[in-house]
């Protein structure tokens, strides 16, 4: 495939329903009210010379060389600023504006250095192609007057290189910060000739750009450029495929020089995404090729022993045997698998179909265990079916964000980019979270309430929200009858109008004014259009399920569901959570959630697959690691999840794997699990998979191969070559036909095939017969279960408390440049941001206890403690402290407890008990004797 | 599973689920749903040998599954 170059408008679409009919350069042409002339033109294919005008953002009209001439008006107006208009006859090519154009390029390229050829732009620079557009040949101004060629090249970005001498100050950069990101990181500095693009301070790096790449995207020079294009050259190929970081799902092009990748650029025609990206997506990529990738597939006797390479059948066989002997010995029960949402729905369904049909039981289970599978039960329960309701795009309708227990301005960048947009549109947001995040208050956004609630208190929240509703008359009467269970809904009313819910009591418990209460909750129902968005702050704790629950029965009440604008939207933390959910890795259910005991689906199964297959659950992952405690657990295949990592209290994830005897690691690195692994297979990365993700909005976006796999092999042909050697062959002759099988015996998958998202690019499942095309808002006439089902959410507070041993509570979760436990953003360069986890404490609680900003503290709670550095702040309420998981070295995790969601026993990583105080060394890091005086003399000066 | 791990799922189970208007069957059809038979052997083995340990809706229910 050659390089792809999407279609650039000038100017951003018109949403009007209204249209115009006006003629340009003779041909007539119809379009909606409000589209600009620029616009217009390119629809008839005229493209008319610009500079300052891309179709990402608003038309600016300072280049002037997209002057055109229109019958009737004075003077030669910009045609990115002149809205078309019924009649208007528009000429794009006359001798005056072909003149004021060439004027303007010999004014541009009279203060541009002339190294086309050796300037890494060259044949992608929209100057160089507007000095041929024009017609240029002189410069009559000559190239010696007072210019800036000398100015200096800030390259303080990892990534990419702001080349100030090549700069023509069209703005749209500074635009793309600006309307796209929303960071408002980069201005106009200075006067007339002085102007110039500034990042605000010293340089790109040490100001508020969050590297989403956005302004290189918007430079039509090579003024902002990638360090990549510099050092490998211009590419000249693309292949669509979807980003491996989070579950917005981005999509991309990844842009090759032969087989070499350059660089990855969002693509415009991207659902998810529509052209934007973050600083993973866009940058962090060269985990893919780190020298600590493994290859080579290792085995060993003893976890105590070295690792031996060997060959993929040697590997293979080496497996089964010692998996046939453990089935024999142990019974069939004592193994089992877990599968990863880092990869492809392909890969996980065979992982999952190996686990039911060759180890002959349902002990599968997904890392969504550890994140989402609160969302999974509540939606179900209530709704139907586990998904989010709505398309990314639908917050553009919205009045109303409620926004839970989620970060998107770090975690989910891109869509926190729509939801800005939205938010200066005019939306307002309330936010219930304990840390004051970003949206907040941050660049012409304020939050109209932050409900800073003390870590475990959700359901007491949601349901003083629900209270106010209920007993303020805000409920939407019409959608309970008509598409709610009135039965349901009528209990669910008796129990939420109780005093007990009420905000005056739930004050005492969450720490929240009950005036501030009701007025957010007001301002929820009285919205005409509301929407929630959540995240891990919902399901993380030791009642996700019920507040997932609660958050259906709020959107319910007030009729927020079946339309644009509004629903409930889980935020997915990976990329795949979706995709892995939907295939049937959780240990009760198959794909399209459909549960084994049911022996109509069941037996779908068992004809296709040719096996018979268990009709009751099989362990989820904590199940699994207590029976292997036990002894009764012997072996773990693990895809692509670093559980020694990511689980809750290390200490007890890794006393099972060790009473293990066999533990499989499928991954890209030798991980902390890998420790305790007697195999290791090596994994693809995202660009050398074949197959399809599924994002947080239910849209199925092909993966492409972007270059061959490093290994060799696909990893579901490790998988379907494992369960061969054990005795159940698989015949899939490649990654389409595995989707074609899941289309097969899913429902909601039906009409999926690579074929057909190649034609339409993505579907949003579901997608059959009824909507080839996919469905973007679900619920629309009906729930997916009939009538939606009210549920009653008790308040029950979390067993972990503060004690006078233990009395802060910690909350984790992830920063902007890192993702997960960093097995990827930590094989990257960035690593510039975010180097190691930092623990937030208040000053007030650093104050009490002698802690200065970043100094070494020991984080210690009643399973574990660990070393990392403070960092003071007041996004962390007074008692509440806060630390990322990105760095094994750090390993917050060993701190968190056993305690999980009561329905499906996702770890409550949200509230931990703990207790920090000084120290003198970090994790790994030694002192010297001086040093140890020196802390110690600030340390007492600090008490 | 060990006896401490299956005691605390099943009476957080209960205490999640016992205030609800539906809670008996709630609390049968969510054990069938998730738990393993030989999680749920285990747990009538624990209500027979140390029944104080359990909650009562618990209690209440194994017999129905």
């Amino acid at each position: 495939m050659s390089l792809i170059k999407e279609t650039d408008f000038g100017t951003p679409a018109s949403k009007s329903t209204q249209s115009v009919t006006l003629t340009i350069d003779g041909q007539p042409i119809t379009v909606p009210l409000g589209t600009s002339v620029m616009r217009a033109a390119k629809m008839l294919e005229t493209s008319i010379p610009k500079l300052c005008a891309t179709d990402s953002l608003q038309s600016f009209g300072s280049c002037r060389l997209c002057v055109v001439e229109i019958d009737g008006r004075k003077g030669t107006p910009a045609s990115c600023t002149t809205p078309v208009e019924a009649g208007m006859v528009v000429r794009t090519q006359t001798q005056k504006v072909e003149k004021i154009r060439k004027n303007v390029m010999e004014l541009y390229i009279s203060d541009h250095p002339l190294d086309c050829l050796t300037c890494p732009a060259n044949g992608d620079c929209e100057l160089q192609d507007m000095a041929g557009v024009v017609g240029l040949r002189e410069v009559r101004y000559g190239y010696e007057g007072k210019n800036h060629l000398s100015a200096p090249t800030d390259s303080s970005n990892p990534y990419f290189n702001f080349d100030e001498s090549k700069c023509i100050v069209c703005s749209r950069c500074v635009r793309a910060c600006d309307e796209v990101q929303g960071t408002f990181a980069l201005t106009i500095e200075g006067r007339g000739f002085d102007s110039k693009v500034s990042p605000g301070g010293k340089d790109f790096l040490s100001s508020e750009c969050v590297s989403c790449g956005a302004c290189v995207q918007a430079c039509p020079t090579a003024t902002l450029e990638e360090k990549s294009v510099v050092d490998l050259g211009m590419p000249n190929r693309s292949v669509i495929t979807t980003c491996a970081y989070c579950g917005v799902g981005c999509s991309f092009k990844a842009e090759l020089r032969g087989d070499e990748l350059v660089r990855m650029v969002p693509y415009k025609n991207g659902g998810a995404n529509e052209g934007h990206s973050c600083v993973k997506g866009r940058f962090a990529w060269g985990y893919a090729s780190h020298p600590d990738r493994v290859l080579t597939p290792k085995i060993r006797e003893s976890i105590t022993d070295a690792w031996t390479d060997v060959t993929w059948e040697e590997a293979i066989n080496f497996t089964a045997n010692k998996l046939k002997t453990i089935q024999t010995k142990y019974g069939q029960h004592s193994i089992g698998g877990i599968t990863s949402s880092r990869c492809t729905n392909e890969e996980v369904y065979v992982v999952q179909k190996m686990v039911r049909a060759a180890f002959g039981n349902n002990n599968v289970d997904t890392c969504a265990r550890v994140c989402h599978s609160p969302t999974g039960y509540g939606l179900k329960q209530t709704f139907g079916t586990s998904a989010g309701t709505q398309d990314f795009k639908s917050v553009e309708k919205t009045d109303v964000i409620l926004l839970i227990g989620a970060n998107p301005t770090d975690a989910h960048p891109v869509f926190a980019s729509r939801m800005k947009r939205r938010l200066r549109q005019g939306a307002q947001i309330i936010i219930m979270d304990p840390r004051k995040i970003d949206l907040v208050q941050s660049a012409h956004i304020k939050a109209a309430h932050h409900l800073p609630l003390l870590p475990g208190t959700n359901v007491a929240m949601i349901n003083a929200f629900g209270h106010v509703i209920a007993s303020e008359n805000l409920i939407d009467w019409d959608f309970i009858n008509e598409r709610c269970d009135v039965t349901a809904f009528k209990k669910w009313e008796a129990f939420i109008k109780l005093p007990e819910n009420s905000p005056e009591v739930v004050e005492t418990i969450a720490g929240v004014p009950a005036e501030e209460i009701r007025a957010a909750a007001r301002l929820y129902a009285s919205a005409k259009n509301a929407a929630i968005y959540y995240g891990l702050g919902v399901t993380e704790h030791s009642q996700g399920s019920t507040m997932v629950m609660g958050i259906a029965n709020l959107a319910m009440a007030t009729g927020n569901i079946g339309r644009e604008g509004v629903g409930v939207n889980p935020l997915r933390g990976q990329n795949n959570v979706q995709g892995a959910c939907d295939m049937g890795s959780f240990p009760h259910e198959f794909s399209g959630y459909r549960h084994v005991s049911d022996d109509v689906v069941r037996e779908q199964f068992e004809i296709l697959w040719g096996t018979e297959l268990q009709a009751t659950p099989g362990m989820r992952i904590p199940n699994m690691l207590d029976a292997a405690i036990v002894g009764e657990f012997k072996a773990l295949f693990v895809q692509g999840e670093d559980i020694a990592q990511s689980d809750p209290n290390t200490k007890h994830v890794k006393a099972a794997l060790v009473s293990m005897d066999l533990v499989i690691v499928q991954d890209l690195f030798l991980n902390e699990t890998a420790q305790f692994a007697h195999v290791f297979l090596p994994g693809t990365s995202f660009l050398e998979k074949d197959g399809t993700f599924t994002n947080a909005e239910r849209r199925i976006n092909r993966v492409r191969p972007v270059m061959a796999a490093k290994t060799l092999k696909q990893e579901w042909q490790i998988v379907a070559e494992l369960s061969k050697a054990l005795g159940y062959e698989m015949n899939y002759k490649s990654a389409a036909d595995i989707m074609d099988e899941i289309a097969q015996v899913t429902p909601t998958f039906k009409g999926v095939s690579f074929a057909h998202l190649d034609k339409v690019g993505s579907v949003q499942w579901p997608c059959n017969e009824a909507n080839p095309d996919g469905t973007p808002i679900m619920h629309v006439d009906q729930f997916v279960r009939g009538k939606g089902q009210f549920m009653e959410t008790h308040y029950v507070p979390t067993e972990e408390r503060t004690t006078r041993k233990f009395p802060l509570l910690l909350t984790t979760g992830r920063v902007l440049s890192q993702y997960n436990v960093g097995a990827q953003t930590r094989r990257t360069k960035n690593i510039t941001w975010a180097s190691e986890d930092l623990l937030q404490i208040h000053p007030s609680d650093a104050e009490a206890r002698g802690i200065t900003h970043e100094s070494w503290v020991k984080l210690a709670s009643r399973v574990g403690e660990t070393t990392l550095r403070a960092d003071l702040t007041d996004d962390v309420p007074p008692g509440v402290v806060y630390t990322t998981f990105h760095f094994p070295v750090s390993g917050a995790n060993v701190i968190t407890t056993e305690f999980s969601d009561w329905a499906t026993n996702c770890p409550e990583y949200k509230v931990t008990a703990v207790e920090v105080m000084p120290t003198l060394v970090g994790p790994k890091e030694t002192i010297s004797a001086s040093e140890v005086d020196s802390k110690m003399q600030e340390l007492s000066r600090n008490v | 599973m060990s006896e401490l791990a299956l005691k605390r799922m099943a009476n957080q189970i209960a205490a999640n689920l016992k205030n609800r208007s539906d809670a008996q069957s709630a609390t049968v059809t969510h054990l069938k749903s998730f738990w393993t038979p030989a999680m749920i052997l285990e747990l009538k083995v624990l209500a027979q040998n140390e029944p104080a340990e359990l909650d009562e809706l618990i209690l209440k229910v194994l017999p129905q599954i």
